[in-house]
């Protein structure tokens, strides 16, 4: 690994975070934090944007990276990002502790949404707005903002935008890397914009817009209530949210296409056909099985139904009904959507319906080969066939996320009192959901598991977010190797 | 700009290269999925796979948003049909790489019809690149600039050298310097632009601008001793490339001997050429050599597609004697390599001649890259001085060049020359301009 050269970009991505805490600072200051919260941020703020400059002056010089080089960029930069992040609640003394306040911070850039915060309404404004950044920067990536913005990165943008990016094939819309990354985030901003204006319609102050819409369309479920969406109770506010964290969990190459005046691209895409079959059958199953059950009218079950179906399948992790409380079905089916997530390329978490969708496919040509081996079959995605190289890398992919679930599962039981939380936390983590059953259901949190456990669920963050593979190239030797 | 390139072999990919560090954005469709794969690691470009003469590929890769499209596949007929459907999406200019020259040459062909601004052929460009270096002894390689009224030669300083540990200064009144200006110096594997105060030492490469005619004088002199004329040419591989230098032998005074491994090449060549010795046998045989008979007035040139083949013979056969060796490698990444062993004199690398064609096309206008050397980096080019510019009227030692960067000749009208810094710059004047690597950008932007 090129020490110098992946140190010199995360010195630009501190730059973006401490950019990031100054917009904090600077809401701090208008809605008028105690001074203390004030000092927090921006002794966070000074230390991170002296941090960068330091590093930035010591590895100046030309940027040549190689492939493994863009996995040290991205598993660095977000444990990095979470270190510094995790600044402004110690200082300002939300969290004191430091891992608890490392845990809140991965779980934002993360998207994950798992918070140790118990009562949100009491926790300074300045504080939650650096929440919703986090989750803002980790929706589309920070390292893809980086790549989007450093002209001088060339190749090496194309390294490390394939680390970061999730799903198994990594599209590029232009010529250049640099003009991809940036409509991509030219979409994103876009979609917030438009996501602020329509929840503040729905009586939400602008400032709780803007900290929902980051939660939103970076599938990342940090609230500004304890109650979640919940406190707000209106069906204008839940269909909103429900809409745009479809979007979100939808491939952006697909937005880009629809803003480029192709609209039917949608529909032509098969992971798209597979997520919205999969959503719509995972949601009606939802509301028949609490209709009569748990609620009383088909209406009540049909928006709670909705609502946490695609809160769980995008892995977004908004609550607006306390889910713990119903049919064993329906929870199953909840944890079972947390394994599928959203699409490649969006902003979601989980496994990816792409995968599945290959996975799937891969099974049945399997079967028949079974019956007769002389069959010529090819797996095939849009009418075009993939190589096996690519099935059994998805495959692969979906061997492993199963193994370092179960593994961690079995670590989690250690810190949890039951199963269900222990099993349940380990997904809601390393799929970026946020909240699970039991211990860590709807209604509670993740303040009463113990640090050393928080730690782990950290790390799972951040291989659930890095889609594993890039993560775990880290432990080999072969990477550290000159 | 944006540039479709059709067609990731070496050519596609050193020009994507090329292309995309000159601030361009590129697209490149081939079908060959491993070939992208290697790209995709080391190029910023957009790949698509697929063939590259299918209108839906063509399509999918956006054919008509582009400025130019380049199409250096293999076969004629896939870069035929890519520039001709190009055109018909509206792509303003197309070039085409051909390798069999009777679609070039046959009346039967209209490549404007076709759609084909230009069809470029590497055999020919590069058997001339060849020739020229033949016919200039001691040079290791010559390139024509400003149209053929100014030369670049490189050479390597031998021990017999009246330059030897001596400065540029020394020499600052001698007349024979006066119309040569030195462009690039490589000592123990450091390329610079030399100045006044370096040095030359035995082995050292040396590039310098000068006018054709003092060209041979010049080398004469620098060489330290009278340099044999060649006598005698053995080309290994009668393919394409060795056909076409064995042509242009024909018509000049020096003997030619062409071996070829496969009979019916061997055949075929004897059927084309007139005058040059067709022997088909194996050019790495030793016997061969001492049957045909090598001293320091014959040259070896290995020209098969095989470059290790090449390179062992060239060694071979300067160790029999051969006065002049040169080799055909391909793969850019041994050349470097070779280079340092020092036992080859020449080496061509046949996509260069091309890359370095096709970048003049896709240039055009006022700024044109004419040169690229096999040995050193950088890159000559030539500017026009425009109308308006701030350069006009100003003096060549008022320009205030960075470093990395040397004014090599001048044209004006139609004659050409080494300018002084005294030199006043007028409207229309056309500048050869050699950079270091890495300047390029920078230099364009100076005379923008």
């Amino acid at each position: 690994m090129n020490i110098r050269a992946v140190s010199h970009i995360i010195s630009y991505l501190l730059g973006i975070i401490g950019i990031a805490m100054g917009l904090s600072l600077m809401i701090s200051f208008g809605v008028d934090d105690s001074l203390s919260v004030k000092y927090g941020i921006g002794i966070s703020c000074w230390i991170t944007i002296m941090t960068a400059a330091i590093i930035w002056l010591l590895t100046r010089g030309s940027i040549e990276l190689s492939r493994r080089d863009g996995f040290g960029i991205a598993t660095f930069g977000w444990l990095t990002a979470a270190i510094f992040g995790a600044l402004p609640y110690i200082f300002s003394s939300v969290i004191s502790e430091p891992i608890p306040a490392i845990f809140e911070t991965m779980s934002g850039f993360t998207t994950t949404g798992a918070s140790v915060l118990l009562d949100l309404e009491s926790v300074p404004r300045g504080i939650l707005f650096w929440r919703a950044m986090t989750q803002f920067f980790g929706g589309m990536g920070v390292l893809v903002l980086c790549v989007a913005i450093l002209p001088f990165l060339k190749v090496a943008g194309m390294q490390i935008y394939r680390a970061e990016v999730p799903g198994p094939s990594k599209d590029r819309l232009t010529p250049r890397i640099t003009a991809t990354a940036k409509l991509l985030w030219g979409a994103y901003v876009l979609f917030c914009l438009i996501e602020t204006v329509m929840l503040r319609f729905g009586g939400m102050s602008w400032f709780d817009s803007w900290c929902h819409t980051c939660a939103t369309m970076a599938t990342g479920g940090f609230s500004t209530r304890s109650a979640s969406i919940g406190a707000y109770d209106s069906v204008y506010l839940d269909i909103v949210i429900i809409v745009f964290m479809f979007i979100a969990g939808t491939n952006f190459v697909l937005h880009l296409k629809l803003l480029s005046g192709k609209p039917f691209e949608y529909f032509k895409n098969s992971e798209f056909r597979f997520y919205i079959f999969f959503w719509l059958t995972a949601c009606l199953i939802l509301t028949f099985n609490i209709w009569g059950n748990i609620y009383e009218s088909f209406t009540e079950s049909l928006r709670s139904a909705f609502f946490q179906g695609t809160s769980i399948m995008t892995t977004t992790g908004f609550c607006t009904k306390d889910f713990d409380l119903w049919p064993g079905t329906s929870r199953i089916l909840l944890v079972l959507l947390m394994f599928v997530g959203g699409c490649a390329g969006s902003t979601g978490g989980g496994i990816k319906n792409i995968r599945i969708f290959v996975a799937i496919k891969a099974l049945f040509r399997e079967i028949q080969l079974y019956m007769r081996p002389e069959t010529v079959k090819h797996v095939k995605i849009d009418g075009k066939y993939l190589k096996d190289k690519t099935v059994l890398n998805i495959c692969v992919f979906l061997l492993i996320f199963v193994i370092v679930f179960a593994a961690s599962s079995l670590i989690m039981t250690a810190f949890t009192p039951d199963l269900a939380t222990a099993v349940t936390s380990t997904i809601a983590c390393l799929g970026n959901i946020g909240p699970g059953l039991s211990g860590v259901g709807a209604t509670k949190n993740y303040a009463a598991i113990p640090q050393l456990g928080q730690l782990f669920l950290s790390l799972l963050m951040l291989l659930g977010r890095l889609e594993l593979y890039t993560v775990l190239v880290i432990f080999t030797p072969a990477f550290w190797e000159k | 700009m944006r540039l479709l390139i059709i067609g990731a072999g070496r050519t596609g990919k050193n020009l994507a290269n090329k292309l995309c560090s000159m601030g361009h954005d590129v697209v490149m469709i081939d079908n060959n999925a491993n070939a992208l794969t290697n790209i995709d690691s080391e190029v910023d470009v957009l790949l698509v796979e697929g063939n590259g003469s299918a209108p839906d590929i063509l399509e999918k890769a956006e054919v008509a948003k582009a400025d130019v499209v380049v199409a250096v596949t293999s076969k004629d007929e896939v870069n035929f049909l890519a520039c001709h459907y190009a055109r018909c999406a509206g792509v303003c200019r197309t070039i085409a790489r051909i390798s069999d020259m009777s679609y070039i040459n046959s009346p039967l062909v209209n490549l404007e019809r076709l759609g084909i601004d230009r069809a470029v052929n590497h055999n020919e460009e590069c058997a001339q690149e060849i020739l020229n270096v033949l016919c200039l002894p001691g040079a290791i390689e010559v390139t024509n600039l400003l149209g053929g009224r100014i030369a670049a030669i490189g050479f390597k300083l031998p021990s017999t050298s009246p330059l030897l540990n001596k400065s540029l200064e020394q020499f600052k009144e001698d007349e024979r310097f006066l119309n040569v200006r030195f462009i690039g110096l490589v000592h123990d594997d450091k390329l610079e632009i030399p100045g006044g105060k370096s040095c030359f030492s035995e082995g050292d490469d040396v590039y310098v601008v000068l006018t054709p005619d003092d060209t041979a004088s010049f080398l004469n002199w620098v060489m330290g001793e009278q340099r044999q004329n060649l006598r005698k040419v053995i080309i290994a591989g009668g393919s394409d490339l060795g056909l076409s230098l064995a042509e242009l032998l024909e018509e000049t005074s020096i003997k030619t001997v062409l071996i070829e491994n496969d009979r019916v090449q061997a055949e075929y060549a004897s059927e084309l050429l007139n005058k040059c010795l067709v022997i088909n046998a194996d050019a790495s045989k030793r016997a061969m050599f001492k049957e045909l008979g090598t001293d320091i007035e014959t040259a070896f040139v290995a020209v098969t597609g095989d470059e290790e083949m090449n390179i062992v013979s060239c060694i071979q056969a300067k160790q029999l004697g051969a006065g002049f060796t040169v080799a055909r490698i391909d793969k850019q990444e041994y050349i470097p390599i070779i280079d340092k062993l020092r036992l080859i004199d020449c080496i061509i690398n046949p996509y260069l001649a091309l890359i370095r064609t096709i970048l003049q096309f896709v240039h055009g206008e006022n700024i044109v890259d004419v040169g690229l050397f096999h040995r050193i980096s950088g890159e000559l080019l030539e500017i026009a001085i425009k109308a308006g510019s701030k350069k006009v009227n100003m003096r060549l030692s008022e320009t205030n060049l960075p470093r990395g960067m040397i004014i090599a000749a001048i044209q004006r009208g139609n004659e050409a020359f080494i300018p002084t810094g005294e030199f006043v710059l007028r409207e229309n004047d056309r500048l050869a301009v050699y950079c270091l690597p890495g300047m390029v950008n920078k230099l364009k932007s100076i005379f923008k």
